[in-house]
């Protein structure tokens, strides 16, 4: 990992912020401590309170409550072009009666810069994202990924120690979101910047960041690393959000659990919930077999009622009794073709299992 | 082959470029603007030219009296100076409408449209009544001490000013709002990020994407100041004499055609060489009210050189936070005074109207129905408004009809040069009103058609009809294209796709086009000025003499009902147009 600048500015702290409009409360009591060169992304859906939290920390929004810091100086209040925090928009927001080059420009011409170390840097900046080119080109006459790019070079031509990003790649099509997902990330790896990443995407943000802060409601659910968000989500509403999900209600019985059949629910010792829990599987993480075969612990039988073949595998619900499960399936050659109607057992490992509220 | 040219034409429009039979329908419309503007504007300059004894001599006339020449100079400081105020006035307003929030917003917007909605002639006789020796404000002011006594501020260049300020500010902030509202919020945000100061983000990123509304806004403004009729020669001093002034005098008091022609043609000439320099800045179909072209290709706009701005910026920015932070502060209290002052005129009217007085006094010193009863029981009144409703049922029912066939053969026929032939259709909308009022007068004096209701009705029609091409063709552009093929694949056939879909679709927008159709024509004065040849009187032109005479209180009584009329249109349109995205 080789960085620009030793990665020691960009450090962001969120204190208790909160901000409300009217009765409305859009960001409830936010914490958290973001490290210098961390890329790290709100993940939730609409109204989950992530873009606000966002506009707070670029200082397009002021808290009601709670402070924010860069580097230790407390930035609540400093109007929005005293943060030195680069931004990517939604859309970009290129100014349209400006060239490339003038573009990148504006934040050292805003800064007062000398002529020539803007001539200079606008230039390097321009080859840094390819598009030297079109430096006397307007917006309008680039592509969508070019005019990313230059989006970039705008937000980073004055060095800022923190870049925000909000839901750049919203309104693109899958080939070129991935595209510049990657490039994005090469960007990170390579300038070493601090990076706070908005999106209601959970694949893009699994795949991009150190750590995903998973919202709703203007609280922060789960601030974890993308594995552990997937694997080990910490109430039903992480779970759900990031991928599919499996959730068997459970009564406790004799010290394990067991479905409303009265069947036992293979778990491991879980979260220590009051009330009855839920059991908490992917549907990736199930193993399915025809009703002879010898399964496993706690293997519950089952019917076939749909199956949705999307390819490299596909997905079945299993019907037991009047609960419905979820279940993936590789579609190698040679695996099982399963048909709607077919009798089958379910069981799966209990370390794949968890123990989440129910609500 | 044969089947290819067919599916082609049924679907019409974009592809192929032969025409389809969807653009005879447009033929009727053009020839109404052929016969009765072209031509007519074309006779007066063969008029102006002495035909058949062909001459100079008017135009030689022009440039030799020293009276003409300080009456065109007149009329170019006047228009200056009010096209300056509204700009000045108006930029900041529209700026306040485009980011304040939803209260304040739609009070403002009501300022605007209000206004807009209601005829010149009512709002200049609120003026009259305002600004008038014993008027509302000389009362005000002598009752606050402020003064000890009235000041002269009508008849002379100040009520000329303040009257066309207020008369013109909608028009040039309509389209400034619609422009800014078009800014992405976005961008300024983005220069803040950038390191601007909201003042500098302003300068540099905000101001240069306004440009266009501004110059659109300033060309309207400009145009129709040197045009302009009625408020000038009712608020004007005899230093105050306009071009349009002098036309009038000419062609009716005179009856020297040929000089009033001659004036009218440099009128004429000076309109179409700015909109042709507008047209280099601001495409002039949407310049006249389109929001979008019939051409596809979107033109890139000239863009504001913003290199010294961005440098100004970020000058702006050193100046700190608190000075335009407080400036910034102090423009919603600005614009709603200016809002204010928008609807005073109209309000005051409508409470002078209930007093109990005798005359136009100020304060009211009771309230009565008087002045309606008085309307209502005056067989000049009534008779004058009989022969306005005759006369704008026809014009609207007129206009509606050609216009609507007109837009449905443009969207639809696959006219060669459709976007020039439609600029030329809508150029009645800006034309002096004066000039084309003496033009189709001189072509109905041939044939007997002034002083005739038919004859009002129709170059009524001339006026109003490009209104309805505008609101048809926008409603026709936003109508999805797969709703009348959706018809055609249920098996319909291409007049009842038609009838049963898009028809339907769009009756509210022509009801719409319809009244607004009618109100122009309703709310006239200066073609039944010219046209009506003193025999026909409408109601405006009722009020018109009423106003010249003695300021009768009866008008304020009309002046309500007519701006009731014009909330009437405002509320009829809003909720028959479908709620923009």
């Amino acid at each position: 990992m080789t960085t620009d600048t030793p990665a020691l500015l960009g450090q962001v702290s969120l204190k208790g912020v909160s901000r409300h409009y009217g009765t409305f409360v859009a960001v409830d009591d936010v914490s958290m401590d973001i490290a210098p060169g961390e890329f790290i992304s709100f993940l939730g859906p609409s109204g989950s309170g992530k873009t606000t939290t966002l506009m707070m920390v670029a200082g397009f929004e002021i808290p009601d409550r709670g402070a924010i810091t860069l580097d230790g100086k407390d930035i609540t209040r400093l109007p929005a072009h005293r943060r030195e925090l680069g931004i990517i928009f939604q859309n970009y927001a290129l100014f349209p009666h400006m060239t490339v080059a003038e573009n990148v420009a504006y934040p050292l011409r805003m800064r007062r810069a000398g002529r020539s170390a803007i001539a200079e840097r606008v230039a390097r900046m321009l080859d840094l994202v390819q598009l030297a080119p079109f430096a006397d080109r307007y917006p309008s006459q680039l592509s969508g990924g070019q005019q990313q790019r230059v989006a970039i070079a705008r937000a980073l031509v004055f060095d800022p120690p923190v870049l925000l990003l909000d839901e750049p790649l919203g309104a693109l099509d899958k080939k070129l979101r991935q595209h510049l997902q990657e490039e994005i990330r090469f960007l990170h790896r390579r300038m070493g910047k601090t990076m706070i990443y908005v999106t209601h995407d959970q694949d893009e943000a699994l795949a991009m960041s150190d750590r995903i802060a998973v919202m709703s409601a203007g609280r922060v659910h789960q601030l974890a690393a993308p594995e552990e968000i997937y694997r080990h989500p910490t109430d039903r509403f992480v779970a759900s959000f990031m991928g599919e999900s499996n959730f068997i209600r459970v009564t406790r019985a004799d010290g394990g659990f067991r479905n409303a059949q009265g069947q036992p629910v293979p778990v491991a010792a879980g979260a220590d919930t009051a009330g009855d829990p839920v059991v908490f599987v992917r549907p990736e993480n199930i193993r399915i077999e025809p009703p002879e075969g010898a399964g496993g612990p706690g293997r519950l039988d089952g019917r076939i009622e749909d199956l949705t073949y999307v390819g490299d595998s596909s997905m079945l619900s299993v019907g037991i009794g009047s609960e419905r499960l979820s279940v993936k399936v590789l579609n190698r050659s040679g695996s099982t073709a399963w048909q709607i109607g077919d009798r089958c057992r379910v069981f799966w490992d209990p370390d794949d299992a968890l123990l989440l509220p129910d609500g | 082959m044969m089947s290819k040219t067919t599916e082609r034409s049924r679907f019409s429009g974009k592809s192929g470029s032969e025409m389809t039979g969807w653009a005879w329908l447009a033929l009727p419309g053009i020839a109404f603007v052929v016969v009765l503007f072209l031509v007519p504007l074309g006779g007066m300059v063969l008029v102006s030219l002495g035909m058949p004894d062909w001459t100079v001599f008017h135009y030689a006339r022009l440039l030799d009296t020293t009276a003409y020449l300080s009456i065109m100079k007149t009329t170019l400081a006047i228009s200056v100076t009010v096209t300056a105020l509204a700009v000045v006035i108006g930029y900041p307003f529209a700026y306040v409408l485009t980011t304040s929030g939803k209260a304040l917003r739609t009070f403002l917007l009501i300022c605007v449209v209000l206004p807009y909605f209601t005829s010149v002639l009512v709002r200049t006789f609120a003026w009259l009544v305002l600004l008038g020796r014993g008027g509302v404000l000389n009362e005000i002011m002598l009752g606050l001490g402020l003064t000890s006594m009235p000041i002269q501020m009508l008849y002379n260049r100040f009520g000329v000013i303040v009257g066309m300020v207020h008369i013109v500010l909608p028009m040039i902030i309509l389209p400034l709002y619609t422009v800014m509202s078009g800014i992405d919020g976005r961008l300024v945000r983005a220069a803040r990020a950038c390191g601007a100061s909201p003042a500098g983000a302003f300068v540099s990123v905000f101001f240069p994407l306004s440009v266009p509304g501004v110059v659109a806004g300033v060309m309207l403004v400009f145009i129709y100041c040197l045009g302009f009729y009625i408020t000038p020669a009712l608020m004007g001093g005899l230093s105050d004499t306009m071009i349009t002034m002098a036309i009038s005098s000419q062609v009716v008091d005179q009856l020297n055609w040929a000089f009033g022609s001659a004036l009218s043609v440099v009128l004429l000439a000076s309109v179409v060489a700015l909109l042709w320099i507008g047209s280099r800045f601001f495409p002039l179909d949407r310049l006249l009210g389109l929001k979008r072209g019939l051409s596809t290709a979107s033109g890139e706009g000239h863009h504001v050189s913003s290199l010294w701005l961005t440098g100004l910026a970020a000058a702006v920015n050193r100046l700190g936070d608190t000075g335009p932070a407080f400036g910034a502060r102090l423009l919603p209290v600005f614009a709603f005074v200016v809002g204010l002052m928008l609807l005073a005129p109209g309000a005051v009217i409508t409470y002078l109207s209930f007093s109990s007085a005798k005359y136009l006094v100020f304060p009211a010193p009771g309230f009565s129905l008087h002045n309606y009863q008085a309307y209502l029981s005056d067989p000049t009144w009534l008779r004058a408004t009989f022969v306005s409703l005759r006369v704008a049922v026809l014009a609207g029912l007129i206009a509606t009809i050609l216009g609507t066939l007109l837009s449905l053969g443009l969207m639809r026929g696959n006219l060669p040069g459709r976007n020039g032939l439609l600029i030329l259709l809508l150029t009645p909308i800006i034309m002096p009103t004066v000039v084309v009022a003496v033009a189709i007068y001189f072509l109905f004096v041939q044939f007997g058609l002034q002083g005739t209701e038919i004859g009002l009705a129709i170059a009524h029609a001339v006026y109003a009809m490009p209104f309805v091409v505008v609101i048809v063709l926008t409603s026709l552009q936003s109508l999805n294209p797969s709703l009348e093929k959706a018809g055609l694949s249920l098996g319909a056939n291409p007049v009842a796709a038609f009838r049963t879909i898009t028809f339907p679709l769009i009756r509210p927008t022509l009801i719409v086009a319809g009244f607004f159709a009618f109100l122009n024509s309703f709310d006239d004065v200066v073609y039944a000025l010219f046209l009506g040849a003193g025999k026909l009187n409408t109601l405006p032109m009722r009020m018109w003499e009423g106003i010249k005479q003695d300021v009768s209180p009866t008008i304020s009584a009309v002046a309500t009902l007519q701006m009731l009329l014009a909330a009437l249109a405002i509320t009829l349109g809003s909720l028959m147009t479908p709620r923009a995205k």
